[in-house]
């Protein structure tokens, strides 16, 4: 099955290539870039057959190949938790191509796309560290070349998304090449470095029991893939990248990247679990849990600061990563504590909201590509009442964003019922710090969601429902998301609901991976078999509230309708006092800014937000506008002032850089003097 | 034995469900009754609400023509949360038709969804006020969520106070079998900060007064009502019983939890069950009359006071657990 993902990979990145020379050496050889799409459709496919067939044999598979790097191997190894977020990446990755929502001209976005993929899955499954710096270096590279400075016409910051992408991506990435190299290391084999066998992930580490440096480990480990998965307080990045990149990026970056970053991230921690005690488990529980609350907090303080759709939805995905990290953090108490239930539950509901928030951030950013090819613009002050003249991108949007609302029935929310779930059960399991830690995620987590339903329906309510309040948004449509694009907003909708009428089929699916995670931390059989038929009823009831919804909801519906058809339906304005005004004053509704303001004086404490306001002078003032700035909290009190001390600081060596060709080559000499002392004396 | 059961469990459903259908206007009218008689009127009659019901549902609709197919979906999407949250949670002195370990979460959830069918209705008129409405109710809520789950949490953890007795799950329905007078003797330090918590909720969850005004004519000062401005016909109808259904849902859990009871005759459980909401209702009524509407600045510091509140309720009960159950505190 390894041979049938390799090959697929090979075949999308053949279709790449294709895909590339069509748009640089033959200018106008539109039938190159459609063979290249088309191989690499086929690739995605094969490759999504290949990790579905691991995923469901069951067991680990190994790929080596003799071709040796210089200090490496290419040593792949994909189990079934990696398998299934590879087939969710072919899958999702593989329909946003499908979908094409960049202009069909432009054959770069193609590239990158079916260049990210392969490397996010062999990110997953490599397992020695040059392979997998490479393969991490490359989705950076494949995020550059989607963004490449292509903000909205309106974008007056252009260029500064790049920027801070490129320098938290490194950011992170400097991280881990402290990190893994010490993994290596640790992990027994002391000559790995030298003798190209430096494998990672494969064994456990060895000599960190009882020592403070198993923190700094995991210190790293969180701040290096962390960084990428937009985990607070590493998540700076998130206002000024989405606003400026295209909505598919997006797309990538929320629903693929940050869940590969995540999971690797979990994996190095899994690594490390066996050399901690039982205490220092449930302290990397709370520090996860603690992670995750914050996450969720700083999450929606950003997002509704901001008007913009994209950022909004690149704010949410900080605020569900911080659920899954909840969830894994709550499964590292229950581990700690032996409550398998807790543990068990804490697991699968961090598994399945991966898989929701995966689905719903695709159907999301893909119909935000719709909206700004459309409308050219993501302010949500400037949009309204698309889902009229979108209707298929609406309605898509409009599951999506009420699944993350965490509106029944819809997926997210019995992912989130299990997390929760697994925090009840602990309030009287894991002891008064577990206890503690449990009401204070369940308040937490309470405010979160109804944070996330302000955010969320007013995305929706606000972009989609209502009057047009621009000309772009009256005049435009969803031709550019073409026949294709509707199909799959379509699937993905069907999806959202499936999940959400039938959540024990996301449960199983996610069972794949949680069991192999609960046996590898010591569970037994008998306690994972307790706790999947507990979870599985949960959902079972699920479904029967999720049906009993729906059936009463559309009997209702067929009531009302039929007591009109007997009596009259007229049509006529919105209520407005009398005035006429709301069909010619379409920009007196709330929006973005407006809808949230009741919430600013509380969040605005997590990010920064300037409203300026013209002065009104005189009895009958003339047209003006309402300017709102909002800059992320971390990024304005932390992050800047930070790194502008260390720009300074750092100034103090600017002598070195005087342009003098004669003092560079006497510093190298030397530096090479100093490295031969260094290598005589040991 | 097993057939018995079924009897029994159907007896109830049929019962609840009844109770839930056919009750929500009546305590409507009783409020407005109680409210007139305490300003000096004799008011309107008790049944009113249903008569208004019934000219609704006869009359035609007017829809705007800014609205679309979310708009028509929202009252019955309101009204189908309710009836499902109420099959969720113990109404007369019996358990609820649908109950099973954490079904507290899914509760609070579905009582949401009602939130968000009204809110989204409310913004696809494009009306300035309905938004307004649809801001303030959903930003309100949202701060409400925190001490809703700490409610949530104390009631969940009376139902661990005697294992024996309902086994151990963590239910609405698990927690309310469980008390009787003498719980009220155990863990009465925790349910009092809890009742006033949950009384505040309900006067939020309502648009009651100190929150919002139910009877006023000023749209700028409304939350609720001036979600509701374009509906008409049956439609209105369907956003009128959903928000008396809510307020009888809400009232008979609280009456629940201030006076539990259980009696083997099922009609005299709900007459009681009956009797406390009508007493609960007086006690609304008696905040209307005392005090004025809040300004929407102050509504946060209430919702503070709840929060502290139900906060409080949670540790006392931890400690009360600890001192009865042998819990860790």
């Amino acid at each position: 099955m390894i041979s049938v993902l390799l090959g697929g990979w090979l075949v999308m990145l053949a279709g790449a290539i294709v895909s590339s020379s069509g748009g640089t050496w033959w200018a106008d050889s539109s039938r190159v870039r459609q063979s290249g799409w088309v191989l690499g459709l086929a690739g995605a496919v094969v490759g999504l057959c290949g990790a579905t067939g691991i995923l469901f044999t069951g067991t680990a598979q190994s790929f080596s190949a003799g071709w040796r790097l210089p200090i490496g191997a290419v040593e792949l190894r994909i189990g079934q938790p990696e398998a299934l977020i590879i087939a969710l990446i072919q899958l999702v990755g593989g329909l946003t191509v499908f979908s094409r929502p960049w202009a069909e001209d432009d054959p770069w976005d193609t590239v990158a796309y079916l260049v990210l993929m392969p490397s996010l899955g062999l990110c997953l499954a490599s397992r020695d560290l040059i392979l997998f710096i490479m393969a991490w270096e490359m989705v950076a590279l494949a995020g550059l070349l989607m963004q490449r400075g292509r903000g909205l016409p309106e974008d007056q910051f252009e260029g500064h998304g790049l920027w801070a992408y490129l320098v938290s991506a490194h950011i992170g990435t400097l991280f881990l090449l402290i990190l893994l190299p010490l993994l290596v290391l640790a992990g027994g084999n002391e000559n790995a470095l030298n003798t190209g066998r430096a494998l990672l992930w494969d064994q456990p580490v060895k000599g960190l029991k009882g020592s403070a440096w198993l923190w700094a480990y995991v210190a790293l480990a969180i701040a290096g893939f962390g960084t990428k998965a937009g985990v607070a307080p590493f998540h700076g990045w998130v206002r000024t990248v989405y606003r400026n990149a295209p909505a598919w990026f997006g797309g990538a970056s929320s629903g693929m990247m940050a869940k590969v970053s995540l999971y690797l991230m979990i994996r190095t921690l899994l690594q490390i679990v066996p050399e901690m005690s039982k205490s220092q488990l449930a302290w990397l529980g709370t520090l996860l849990m603690l992670l995750g609350l914050l996450s969720g907090l700083l999450g929606l303080g950003g997002a509704l600061t901001s008007a913009r759709i994209k950022v909004l939805l690149g704010y949410s995905s900080v605020e569900n990563v911080g659920i899954i990290l909840v969830g894994f953090g709550l499964g590292f108490w229950g581990v700690a504590r032996e409550s398998w239930i807790v543990a068990a539950f804490g697991f699968a509901g961090a598994w399945f909201h991966l898989i929701n928030h995966i689905l719903s951030k695709s159907l999301l950013f893909l119909a935000t590509a719709s909206v700004t090819n459309g409308t050219g613009t993501d302010d949500l002050a400037r949009l309204g009442g698309l889902l009229k003249r979108m209707p298929m991108t609406g309605r898509a949007f409009g599951v999506g964003s009420m699944s993350l609302a965490g509106m029944i029935p819809l997926n997210a929310f019995c992912s989130e019922l299990l997390i929760y779930n697994g925090l009840f059960l602990s309030v009287l399991s894991l002891g008064t710090i577990g206890r503690d830690l449990a009401i204070l995620a369940v308040v937490v987590m309470g405010m979160v969601g109804g944070l996330a339903a302000v955010c969320f329906t007013g995305l929706w309510g606000l972009g989609f429902l209502g009057n047009a309040r621009s000309h772009q948004s009256e005049t435009c449509d969803e031709d550019a998301l073409g026949y294709r694009g509707k199909l799959v907003l379509y699937y993905y909708s069907l999806a959202i609901v499936g999940l959400g009428v039938l959540p024990v089929i996301g449960l199983n699916i996610s069972w794949l991976a949680v069991s192999g995670i609960f046996f590898e931390l010591g569970g037994t059989v008998e306690a994972e078999r307790t706790a999947f038929e507990a979870a599985s009823e949960l959902m079972s009831f699920m479904t029967l509230i999720g049906l009993s919804l729906l059936v009463l909801t559309y009997g209702l519906k067929r009531w009302r309708d039929a007591r009109l058809a007997q009596t009259s339906t007229d049509a006529g304005p919105t209520w407005d006092c009398g005035f006429g005004y709301t069909d010619n004053f379409a920009r007196g509704q709330y929006s973005g800014i407006s809808y949230f303001e009741t919430l600013l004086p509380f969040v605005s404490k997590l990010a920064m937000v300037q409203i300026h306001r013209p002065p009104i002078t005189e009895p009958f003032p003339l047209e003006s506008r309402i300017r709102v700035e909002s800059a992320d909290g971390m990024v304005y009190r932390v992050y800047d002032p930070l790194f502008r001390e260390i720009g300074r600081r750092l100034g103090w060596f600017r002598w070195i850089q005087a342009g003098s060709i004669q003092l560079y080559l006497a510093l190298m000499a030397m530096t090479l003097i100093l490295m031969l002392v260094w290598l005589m004396l040991i | 034995m097993e057939s018995r059961f079924w009897y029994l469990w159907l007896i109830h459903t049929t019962a609840q469900l009844g109770m839930l259908l056919l009750l929500p206007p009546f305590f409507m009218g009783l409020i407005l009754r109680l409210k007139s008689i305490a300003a000096g009127r004799k008011g309107p009659p008790l049944f009113q609400p249903y008569y208004d019901m019934a000219r609704l549902i006869r009359k035609g609709a007017v829809y705007s023509t800014t609205t679309s197919s979310v708009f028509r979906l929202g009252p019955p999407l309101l009204v189908s949360s309710l009836v499902v949250s109420g099959l969720m949670i113990p109404l007369g002195g019996m358990p609820s038709p649908i109950h099973f370990s954490g079904d507290l979460i899914v509760v609070a959830y579905v009582l949401a969804i009602s939130r968000l069918a009204i809110v989204l209705a409310a913004l696809d008129t494009g009306s300035s006020f309905e938004g307004m409405g649809a801001s303030r109710e959903i930003t309100f809520a949202s701060l409400a969520e925190p001490t809703m789950f700490l409610i949530l949490i104390s009631l969940g953890l009376l139902g661990h106070a005697d294992p024996n007795k309902f086994g151990t799950e963590w239910s609405l329905t698990g927690s309310l079998a469980q008390m009787d007078l003498i719980t009220w003797v155990h863990y009465g330090p925790a349910l009092v900060p809890l009742s006033f918590a949950l009384f505040v909720l309900i006067l939020l969850e309502n648009a009651r007064v100190p929150f919002d005004d139910p009877t006023t004519h000023l749209e700028l000062t409304m939350i609720h009502e001036v979600m509701i401005l374009d509906h008409s016909g049956p439609d209105l109808a369907l956003m009128e019983y959903g928000a008396g259904m809510k307020l009888m849902l809400l009232t008979m859990l609280l009456g629940r939890i201030l006076i539990p009871h259980h009696f083997d005759n099922t009609l005299l459980n709900f007459v009681v069950a009956l009797l406390k909401t009508a007493a609960l209702c007086g006690c609304v009524v008696m905040v209307e009359v005392g005090m004025a509407r809040l300004r929407m600045k102050q509504i946060p510091g209430v919702l503070l006071s709840a929060l502290i509140l139900a906060a409080l309720s949670v540790v006392v009960m931890l400690v009360e657990l600890g001192e009865f159950q042998g819990l860790p505190i």
